[in-house]
């Protein structure tokens, strides 16, 4: 019987280490500085290489020769083998690396790693800032428009080796939501409008959602939601209608009444000398008594508590609630936000609902605005290059990188040919551009988007958004004067990877969410007392991981030096 | 001296009888160790072989650095499960909700099947059968959708009830006195039809002979039910029982996932609700994987103890 | 038989309670079909939907056209049924010689397969394994890993030691091989509990995505719950990947599905056949069909 167990145990430990030792990476080591003398000039492809590429929505669905691949393969002199991996399923990533089966290029993170750890681990390579210049200008010339770009994502102790390459965010560019009513509704109980009215669109539905430049004050709000509440909104003879509805999964719902106190969501500011992170402000305390009198006064669907987003969005179709938040992308009806509200209330055309859009509330001392969408510049994400990828293949990558990403000239590889393999949805240029049904729209037989990386300049945007939503934007929601006034920046920010900041949230964000979930939920419907339930509050927040949060922001820059760095 | 003598040499002579009594055994059922050779290979590769994946559990896993590359960290993992209140309280919350289960649920199908099993008339009892067996393949996540609207506190139905007979509409969902008992009576709608298939085939297999001998001696519905069918199909319930008792820390993750709110957090918050929202949405493969060993060696410590605790009262425990 | 009997009031209140409880269970069955076929328009998972204001075949056009859904189906029957196959095999083939008392390190041997139940490795070694012994991106990836399930085993096991153990003595006594006597007087003993592992290992590798998401990479050998778990998991359709924004080119945007549309239909579409097995393999679980086999 021993025999036996010794026996399983031996083949048991040898097959496992057999097995094991394929899934070693390879170890460090030191780079040396590059010599881009040796290398090929820009323009020269007369080496042909074989490339192993993947990019931002990559999800392994790509096909062998198609479109893109066929013309990428052609004008850079490469062969391209494509990844068939679902780079956005976190399992499949890690078995992907696990594997040691890497692609050259690859915009995932995998483990929930930092581009320092990556780089650390072995699985990336630098980029050197000499290589860069001279590959992939536009890039850089994108970096250097957007402080603090340059001196983003350098490895520690260097400023002129990248651990990864980064893209530009200009589609959620200016304020990502905005408050929206029932327009009928204040038009039966006689509320006059903040400001004059503008129709979004003509036809589709958008012709009976309206959009103003004027606010409520969040007392005139009450006021509003109180009829919407009480005073039989939609004439039906019951009272059957509620001021707003939250959801139960996320703070969506409160971006702008939480901007007309000053704060966003997760973000941190100086209260009183001290850093303080919103939700545990006294600003915070002050918003949440705010729901709280609205809960009670039953201005709040009591209902919120069982609904997600989601579920909320079909509630709201329902006819029954008079406030929604919503992206301007909503109100203009883009297709991606079909069924969302507060679109989803007039998609039918024989509804008679008509909804109003307005600008952020204002707070008492005048205060309105939203979260910045990134709490410093629109620059994020991450597109790596494997530690395999040499310094020939590197510039052959950034050449095409830089080509993708940044000419515009290259649509064709996010839609092809217009007129061959996709149509303009409206105007010409001025609207978004839609694939034509035989062709995927993303990788596929077309090959769209396979190896791009998500970065989208201003022109870039178009091509994917609506003319009603880009009409939204210019006038309202990213015009220079309105991002000006009413974004809310965090006070500091770790955006130079400086700190321990993202090992300390791995470590707490879990017990520090399900104490700030809990409580907001808690002391809106009442279970809790605000006053007297606050200072234990935010000692138990404190205690299990708060102290060691705010320590770690304490060291962040601040971002308004950030923003005035070159 | 001599005595002695003859003990020790008889000791060896006793052993080596067993051993060759239980090696004559053993070649005479040669052909079932054969058989059992080809799960018994196929597990060592797919289960066995893998195994060592759970040292990530002691480890800060990498995926760069592979899993015998990953440096260990000294239970950081485990010490920091029993430093979290939260993880105390998750841990708390699976077992009420799942011995719960265990008492309520668990005998459901067996009621269910020893009901249907007084049903004479086969075309209904066959769609009986067949009806209750569907909801087990509708998910959670659409399910859910459903379960909200019949509990909604305005348009559901059983508010609509209490609100008839003048009581006020309860948030049965949001309820902390009501979440649970509204998990645990869905669980059981959900999955007493299939629940009890197990039991309807051994059911099945009792001779009909015994019922028509009860039936001379004058034995009721009732007394037949108690006397042949339940005893015909307990060694069933009991293993299933043991088997069950090995997942008593999975309290129900989906439904739970698709079912719960920051309200009811306080009772409804299990393990797997709370490494999901803390850990798995970063990617924390080894800090789940430890949590995964450590419900694991719970359950184990329940079959074991469940097991032992059998075996001194029948003999069909696992072993 | 014994039929002809009057209903008692006993039997009365019980067939009631069972109306009640099947138009509990078909209620959730009965409304996912209703907003499968209902107008978006209409559709909403709240509110109840027992009758749609027009029937329309939409989001059933819309999951037919996305991917290959009748390769997946088809993968997912051949993969059910071979899988099926190997399940039950495996559990015999254990569970056989593990109901013999008398079996030498009988216990040694159940605690090995027991310890399997609770111990794994995770996906990453899993997936190294797969790939080592070259299964990747193979059918056998799909249906090896999981032939051996010690929890079935547990129960045909436990099935076999009800069995009376004296047909099998005497069998043996005539001569034959344990062999003989499992498929000669165990298996036709057993049918109910073969026909119920055969149901569970069906479902499982019905419903079962996980494997497929990670061993399998060229669509052509995709199941059918992968194309589900898109449709479940998606936020939204313009979304979910491979050109499946509906609705078509441009225009007509109020004509769009919604998404509870097209999990609806989904839903449907992927529990019809499963569903229809189980008739089939109801004949195993009806009182007294075991007195064939005894007396053949």
């Amino acid at each position: 019987m021993k025999n036996v167990k010794r026996y399983f145990l031996g083949a048991f430990m040898s097959a496992a280490l057999v097995i094991a030792g394929c899934g070693q990476a390879a170890s460090n080591t030191t780079e040396e500085p590059v010599d881009t003398s040796s290398l090929a000039e820009p323009g020269d492809f007369s080496e042909n290489l074989t490339l192993k590429l993947s990019g931002s929505i990559t999800k392994g669905k790509a096909e062998d020769g198609s479109y893109v691949q066929k013309r990428l393969e052609e004008q850079f002199n490469i062969t391209i083998e494509n990844t068939k991996v679902d780079t956005w399923n976190a399992d499949q990533v890690n078995l992907m690396v696990a594997s040691g089966d890497l692609p050259d290029t690859f915009a995932f993170t995998a483990g929930g790693q930092t581009a320092q750890q990556l780089y650390d681990s072995g699985l990336t390579r630098t980029i050197p800032k000499e290589m860069l210049e001279k590959y992939a200008p536009r890039y850089m010339k994108m970096l250097s428009e957007n402080a603090p770009g340059p001196i983003m994502n350098l490895k520690k102790g260097t400023d002129d080796q990248y651990l990864q390459l980064i893209g530009q965010y200009a589609h959620v560019d200016g304020l990502a939501w905005g408050p929206t009513l029932r327009l009928d509704w204040l038009e039966n109980l006689g509320i006059e409008l903040p400001g004059e009215k503008k129709q979004v669109g003509p036809s589709g539905g958008r012709e009976k959602i309206f959009f103003t430049e004027g606010a409520y004050t969040l007392e005139q709000l009450e006021e509003i939601l109180k009829a919407f509440t009480f005073d039989d909104p939609d004439g039906n003879g019951k009272d059957d209608t509620y001021g707003i509805l939250p959801a139960n999964n996320n703070m969506n719902w409160a971006a702008s009444l939480m901007g007309a106190f000053g704060i966003a969501k997760g973000y941190n500011f100086i209260e009183n000398d001290k850093l303080v992170i919103t939700e545990i402000s006294q600003k915070y305390k002050e918003f949440l008594k705010l729901m709280a009198k609205w809960y009670d006064m039953g201005l709040i669907d009591p209902e919120f508590t069982t609904l997600d987003e989601k579920l909320g969005w079909e509630k709201y179709k329902q006819g029954k609630i008079g406030y929604y938040i919503a992206q301007p992308a909503y109100i203009a009806m883009d297709d991606w936000a079909k069924g969302r509200a507060p679109q989803n209330i007039v998609e039918s055309p024989d509804s008679t609902a008509k909804v109003l859009a307005t600008a952020p509330e204002i707070g008492t001392d005048g205060q309105q605005g939203l979260g910045a969408y990134l709490p410093v510049t629109n620059l994020a994400d991450s597109f790596y290059i494997s530690k395999e990828v040499t310094d020939k293949q590197l510039t052959r990558i950034l050449q095409i990188f830089d080509y993708i990403n940044f000419d515009d000239e290259a649509r064709w590889t996010l839609y092809g040919e217009v007129g061959v393999h996709s149509d303009w949805e409206g105007e010409p240029e001025k609207s978004a551009l839609k694939v034509r049904p035989e062709y995927a729209e993303q990788e596929g037989n077309s090959g769209f988007w396979a190896y791009n990386f998500r970065t989208y300049s201003k022109e870039r945007v178009k091509w994917f958004t609506s003319e009603y939503t880009l009409k939204l934007k210019d006038e309202f929601y990213a015009r220079a004067d309105i991002k000006e006034k009413m974004l809310i920046r965090p006070h500091k920010w770790d955006l130079l990877n400086e700190t321990n900041q993202i090992e300390i949230s791995k470590r707490y964000s879990g017990q520090l969410n399900t104490i700030v979930d809990e409580f907001r939920m808690k002391a809106i419907v009442g279970e809790v007392d605000i006053d007297k339930e606050w200072d234990s509050y935010v000692e138990n927040w404190m205690n299990n991981g708060g102290k060691e949060t705010l320590g770690e922001l304490e060291k962040a820059p601040v971002v308004s030096d950030l923003l005035s760095a070159d | 001296m001599a005595s002695e003598t003859t003990t020790v040499k008889e000791i060896p002579i006793e052993i080596k009888s067993a051993k060759k009594s239980i090696w004559l055994q053993m070649k005479k059922m040669k052909l079932l160790y054969v058989m059992l050779l080809f799960p018994a290979v196929m597990l060592f590769i797919f289960s066995y072989l893998p195994m060592y994946g759970v040292l990530i559990a002691f480890k800060n896993f990498s995926p760069g650095l592979g899993i015998w590359g990953s440096p260990w960290n000294n239970f950081e993992h485990f010490t920091r499960l029993f430093e979290d209140f939260l993880f105390i309280r998750a841990l708390k919350n699976t077992l009420i909700i799942s011995l719960l289960k265990i008492v309520i649920a668990f005998p459901a199908p067996i009621i269910f099947a020893l009901l249907l099993n007084e049903i004479r008339n086969q075309k209904f009892l066959k769609v009986t059968q067949s009806i209750s067996y569907l909801p087990h393949f509708m998910s959670w996540v659409i399910l859910s959708a459903m379960i909200i609207e019949v509990f909604s506190p305005q348009r559901g139905i059983v508010n609509f009830i209490i609100t008839a007979f003048d009581g006020d509409p309860i948030n049965f969902l949001s309820s902390k006195v009501f979440f649970v008992p509204v998990l645990i009576l869905t669980d059981i709608w959900k999955e007493i039809g299939y629940g009890a298939i197990i039991y309807l085939a051994s059911i099945a297999s009792v001779d009909p002979a015994q019922y028509e001998a009860a039936e001379m001696d004058g034995a009721g519905r009732f007394k037949k039910m108690i006397h042949i069918t339940l005893p015909a199909i307990m060694p069933m319930v009991i293993i299933l029982f043991i088997l069950r008792l090995g997942g008593v820390l999975n309290a129900g993750f989906d439904q739970i996932l698709n079912l719960y709110n920051p309200l009811v957090y306080e009772v409804a918050d299990i393990i797997d609700t709370y490494v999901y929202r803390s850990g798995l949405e970063q990617f924390q493969f080894d800090y789940a994987t430890a949590v995964g060993l450590f419900k694991n060696i719970i359950g184990i410590i329940f079959i074991l103890g469940a097991n032992a605790i059998i075996r001194r009262k029948s003999e069909h425990g696992i072993w | 038989m014994v039929g002809k009997k009057r209903f008692s009031i006993f039997e009365w209140l019980l067939m009631i309670g069972f109306i009640i409880f099947s138009i509990l269970v078909l209620y959730p069955f009965w409304q996912t079909l209703v907003l499968s076929f209902s107008d978006p328009n209409q559709a909403s998972s709240l509110g109840p939907n027992l009758w749609p204001e027009r029937w329309i075949p939409d989001a059933y056009q819309f999951v037919f056209g996305y991917g290959d859904i009748m390769q997946a189906y088809a993968n997912t029957i051949v993969r059910t049924l071979s899988g099926t196959f190997l399940i039950v095999a495996f559990t015999m083939l254990a569970a056989y010689p593990l109901s013999k008392r008398d079996l030498p390190y009988r216990n040694t041997i159940t605690i090995f397969f027991l310890i399997a139940m609770f111990f794994s490795g995770g996906i990453i070694p899993d997936y190294l394994l797969v790939k080592n012994l070259g299964l990747l991106d193979t059918r056998w990836a799909l249906i090896l890993p999981s032939a051996v399930n010690v929890f079935y085993i547990i129960i045909m096991r436990n099935y076999f030691m009800t069995i009376d153990k004296g047909i099998e003595e005497s069998a043996f006594m005539d001569g034959a091989s344990y062999f003989t006597i499992l498929t000669k007087i165990i298996l036709p003993l057993s049918k109910p509990v073969i026909a119920t592992i055969a149901l569970w290992a069906a479902v499982f590798h019905w419903n079962e995505w996980f494997h497929a998401l990670v061993y399998i990479q060229d669509d052509s050998k995709t199941v059918l719950q992968m194309i589900v778990r898109d449709m479940l998991t998606a936020m939204d359709l313009s979304q979910s990947a491979n050109g499946a924004a509906i609705g078509g080119g441009g225009g007509g945007s109020s004509e769009n599905l919604l998404l509870s549309n097209v999990r609806a239909a989904t839903v449907m579409i992927s529990i019809g056949p499963i569903v229809l097995v189980y008739p089939f393999v109801q004949k195993y679980f009806i009182k007294g069909i075991m007195i064939g086999s005894l007396k053949g």
